[in-house]
C-alpha cells in the first residue's frame, strides 16, 4: 500500500468529534491545573506582586498540624459514608434482582432522587432541620418522647461527623445501587441457570457468581468515590458554619484549601495544598485499584 | 480537496464553540457604544438594600442607570481579585462588610475619595468621625464609606425587662446591665424561668471585640486583648448554661425568636433593629425597646467604595454622593428602615421625628447620637474577619470542655498557620 493510501485511511473526523470536549477541558480543566501547579511555588495575596518562593509552601505544609487533621476528617467521613453505601447498594441490588418487588422501578427512582438536589442546598436544609433546640428534628424527637431531646447535634464532634456521613450516604446510595444493578444486568443469565441446575441457593449464587463478576463495577464505584469523597466540600461547609465547627470536626481538606485561598487570600499555599491533595487522591485511587485488581488476577 | 473541507469544518466548529465568548465580549462592547447617552454603573453589593436608592437616583439623573449585583461577603474579595487581575468586568463601585473592608482599603483598589472629581472633604465635618476612620487607609486617605452609623445597642423586650428588672426604662435597663457580672446574674434568673438572656453569645463577643483596647495586629504582631481572654469565661457560662438560644446568628431560630416570649434581648447595633427585629415583629410590635450600653462602641456596617480605574468617575461619585451624602435620600431611608445614618445633620433631624411603632413609640436616635459622640479607637485590621472567626471557634471549643490555655494555644496555632508572616508569641 502506498504512503498516500495509508494517509487517506487515517480518520481525521475523530478530532472533529472530540474537539468540544478537548477545548472545554483545556480552558476549564487543564489550564487551571497547570496554573495551580505553578502557583504552588509562589506567594500571592490576590492584589500584590507574585513572588517565587520555591518549595516554601510545601515546607509549610509539613509543619502544618491542621492539614493532616483535615485529611483524617475527610477519610473518616468518607469511610463512614462509603462502606454502608456499598453494603446497602449490594443488598438492594440483590433484593431487586432476585425477588420480584412490585414498584421496583419507583423505589429505584426515589432512592436516586436526593442525588439530584445540589449538595449545598442539602447541607443548608439539614442545618435548618437539626440546628437548635427548637429545630424540626428536635421537636419531632420531643414529640416522640425521646428523653435526651433536644439534642445538640452540632456541639458534639462525632455526632456532627456522623450527620455529614449520613447525609452523604443518603445522597449517594441510590446512585450506587443503580450502577451495581447495571453491573448485575450485564451478567450472562446462562451462568445463573447453570448455578440453579447445580443446586446453588440465592445466597451462594450472589456470593459465587454475582459478586466476582461485578468486581469491575465495584472498582469503578470505589475509585470514583475516593476521588469525590476526598473532595467533599458543600455538605460539611453548609451543615455548620464553614469553619468546620465544632472544633474542626468536619473541616475537610477541600474546605481547608478554600479557607486558605479565598478567606486568607493565600493563593500560593492553597495551591500547594491542592497539589498535595491531588497526590493523596491519586495514591488512594491507585491503592484501591491495585488491591481489587490484584484479587481479580488471583 | 476533501482534506481541505474537513479542515475548514473543524475550524468552523471550533470557532462556533468559542463564538459564545466572542459574542459575549462584542455584545458588552456594543452595549457601551450603542448607549452613548446613558451610562450604566455596575455596583457589586453585599445585599439588596442599596437597590432602594436606585429609582430615586435614576429619576434625578436621567443619563445614568445603575445595575446592582448582590454578592455574599465571603465571595466578594475572590471575585474582585479575578476581575481586577484581568482588568475586565470590574464594577464601578463595590461594597464589603466592615470586618473585610480594611483588606480592600489597603489593597489600593478603591479610589481616593478626596481626589477630583471626588470631594468627600466637603462633607467631612458632617460625617461621624469613627465611621470615616473605618474606610480610611493607613496613610490617612478615605477610600470607602457606609451610609450607616452603628453604635452598640441592646434591643430588648419591655415586658421581660419589667418582670426581671422591675423597669423597662432604657436608661435604667442600661445601668442594671452595665457590667458582665450584672448581666450574668440577670441571665441566671431568667434561665430559671425558661427565658434566654441574649440571642447568641456572639452578640456579646462582637461588643467586646469592638470595645477592646488593642486591634488584632500591632506592628505585625498578634495581640489577644485581655478583654477577649476574660470574655471566654463569660461566653462559656452563657453557652454551657443555655443563657443564649444555642444557635448561630442569622440561623432561622435566631430570627424567629423575635416573636417568642423566651428571649430577652439582641445585642446588636441599629442595623440589628432594622434587619432582625423590625421585619420579624408582628405580635410583639410595641413590646421592644432600645438602650445603649454603658461602654460605647461601633460594630459592622456595609462600606462602599469607587473602583480606582473606573471610566465613569463623575457618575460613580454622583451615585456615591446620593446614597451616602444626600440629606433627603438618607432621611427618607432612615425613617422607613429604622436605621441610624452616617450624616450628623440627618441624625439630628431623626432625633426630632416620631418614634418607632415596634419600640412602643420610642425614638432611640438621641441615644445613638450621644453614643456616637464618644471617642473610638481605630481597631480595624486586614485580618479581622479571619481572626474573629478563629477566636469564636476557640471560645466554642473552650465552652465544649477543652482547657482555656489549650483553646488559646489552638487559636494561636491557627493564626500561625493562616498567616505565617505574623509574629505570634
Amino acid at each position: 500500500m502506498s504512503k498516500k493510501g495509508l494517509a487517506s485511511k487515517t480518520n481525521n473526523w475523530g478530532y472533529f468529534f472530540i474537539a468540544p470536549f478537548i477545548i472545554v477541558f483545556i480552558v476549564f480543566g487543564l489550564y487551571p491545573m497547570v496554573y495551580t501547579f505553578q502557583l504552588s511555588f509562589q506567594k500571592w495575596n490576590g492584589f500584590g506582586a507574585v513572588q517565587n518562593v520555591g518549595f516554601e509552601n510545601f515546607k509549610r505544609i509539613i509543619a502544618d498540624s491542621t492539614f493532616p487533621l483535615t485529611v483524617k476528617n475527610t477519610l473518616k467521613i468518607w469511610l463512614c459514608d462509603f462502606i454502608p453505601q456499598l453494603g446497602f447498594a449490594l443488598l438492594l441490588s440483590m433484593i431487586f434482582t432476585f425477588y420480584r418487588i412490585k414498584g421496583m422501578k419507583v423505589f429505584r427512582a426515589v432512592y436516586y432522587l436526593p442525588n439530584l438536589i445540589t449538595a449545598a442546598s442539602i447541607g443548608l436544609l439539614f442545618n435548618i432541620l437539626m440546628n437548635g433546640d427548637k429545630s424540626t428534628v428536635n421537636q419531632l424527637l420531643s414529640m416522640l418522647g425521646v428523653k435526651s431531646a433536644p439534642i445538640a447535634f452540632f456541639k458534639s464532634q462525632s455526632m456532627t461527623q456522623a450527620v455529614v456521613s449520613y447525609i452523604l450516604w443518603w445522597m449517594w446510595f441510590g446512585y450506587t445501587t443503580v450502577i451495581v444493578m447495571a453491573g448485575i444486568t450485564s451478567i450472562e443469565p446462562d451462568l445463573y441457570e447453570a448455578a440453579q441446575i447445580d443446586g446453588c441457593n440465592r445466597w451462594q449464587t450472589f456470593v459465587r457468581i454475582t459478586l466476582p463478576l461485578i468486581r469491575p463495577t465495584i472498582i469503578y464505584i470505589t475509585i470514583t468515590s475516593v476521588i469525590g469523597g476526598m473532595q467533599i466540600f458543600d455538605v460539611p461547609a453548609n451543615v455548620t458554619n464553614m469553619q468546620g465547627d465544632p472544633q474542626k470536626a468536619i473541616l475537610t481538606s477541600s474546605m481547608y484549601v478554600y479557607q486558605h485561598g479565598f478567606k486568607n487570600n493565600s493563593f500560593g499555599y492553597a495551591s500547594a495544598l491542592s497539589v498535595v491533595l491531588f497526590v493523596i487522591i491519586a495514591a488512594l485511587s491507585y491503592l484501591a485499584f491495585k488491591t481489587m485488581k490484584g484479587k481479580e488476577d488471583r | 480537496m476533501k482534506k481541505g473541507i474537513k479542515a475548514v469544518l473543524v475550524i468552523a466548529f471550533m470557532l462556533a464553540l468559542t463564538s459564545g465568548f466572542l459574542f459575549a465580549q462584542s455584545a458588552s462592547e456594543s452595549k457601551d457604544s450603542s448607549s452613548q447617552d446613558v451610562v450604566t454603573l455596575e455596583v457589586w453589593a453585599r445585599g439588596d438594600e442599596i437597590k432602594q436608592w436606585v429609582p430615586g437616583f435614576e429619576a434625578a439623573n436621567p443619563g445614568i442607570k445603575v445595575n446592582v449585583t448582590v454578592i455574599p461577603d465571603q465571595e466578594m474579595t475572590p471575585k474582585l481579585i479575578t476581575v481586577l487581575g484581568s482588568g475586565k468586568g470590574v464594577p464601578d463601585l463595590f461594597m464589603q462588610e466592615a470586618s473585610y473592608i480594611t483588606y480592600l482599603v489597603e489593597a489600593g483598589c478603591f479610589a481616593d475619595l478626596n481626589k477630583a472629581p471626588y470631594h468627600i472633604n466637603d462633607y467631612k465635618d458632617n460625617i461621624w468621625d469613627a465611621i470615616l476612620k473605618v474606610g480610611t487607609d493607613s496613610t490617612g486617605v478615605v477610600r470607602a464609606l457606609t451610609w450607616q452609623a452603628n453604635p452598640g445597642a441592646i434591643i430588648y423586650r419591655r415586658d421581660i425587662a419589667k418582670e426581671f428588672l422591675g423597669t423597662d426604662d432604657p436608661a435604667e435597663v442600661a445601668s442594671l446591665l452595665d457590667t458582665d457580672e450584672k448581666m450574668l446574674e440577670v441571665a441566671r434568673k431568667m434561665k430559671e424561668k425558661g427565658v434566654s438572656f441574649v440571642s447568641c453569645f456572639k452578640d456579646l463577643y462582637d461588643s467586646k471585640v469592638a470595645s477592646r483596647t488593642n486591634p488584632w495586629v500591632v506592628d505585625g504582631k498578634l495581640v489577644i486583648d485581655e478583654q477577649l481572654i476574660d470574655f471566654m469565661d463569660m461566653a462559656k457560662e452563657i453557652i454551657a448554661n443555655g443563657y443564649d438560644l444555642g444557635v448561630d446568628q442569622w440561623a432561622s431560630e435566631w430570627i424567629a425568636a423575635v416573636e417568642s416570649d423566651s428571649l430577652f434581648c439582641y445585642i446588636l447595633p441599629p442595623w440589628g433593629y432594622q434587619y432582625v427585629v423590625k421585619p420579624a415583629a408582628d405580635k410583639t410590635i410595641g413590646k421592644w425597646a432600645i438602650t445603649t450600653p454603658s461602654t460605647s462602641y461601633i460594630s459592622g456596617g456595609s462600606y462602599l467604595g469607587i473602583y480606582e480605574n473606573t471610566p465613569h468617575k463623575e457618575e460613580a461619585w454622583k451615585f456615591f454622593e446620593y446614597v451616602m451624602l444626600n440629606d433627603d435620600a438618607l432621611y427618607e431611608y432612615a425613617k422607613n428602615s429604622g436605621d441610624f445614618v452616617v450624616l450628623k445633620s440627618v441624625c439630628e433631624k431623626l432625633a426630632q421625628s416620631e418614634g418607632e411603632e415596634v419600640l412602643g413609640g420610642q425614638n432611640p436616635n438621641g441615644m445613638f447620637i450621644e453614643a456616637m459622640n464618644h471617642e473610638f479607637r481605630s481597631l480595624n485590621t486586614a485580618y479581622d474577619s479571619q481572626l474573629n472567626d478563629a477566636f469564636v471557634s476557640a471560645i466554642k471549643a473552650y465552652a465544649a470542655g477543652i482547657d482555656k490555655d489549650a483553646a488559646i494555644e489552638q487559636f494561636k496555632n491557627d493564626v500561625k498557620t493562616a498567616f505565617p508572616d505574623l509574629i505570634v508569641e
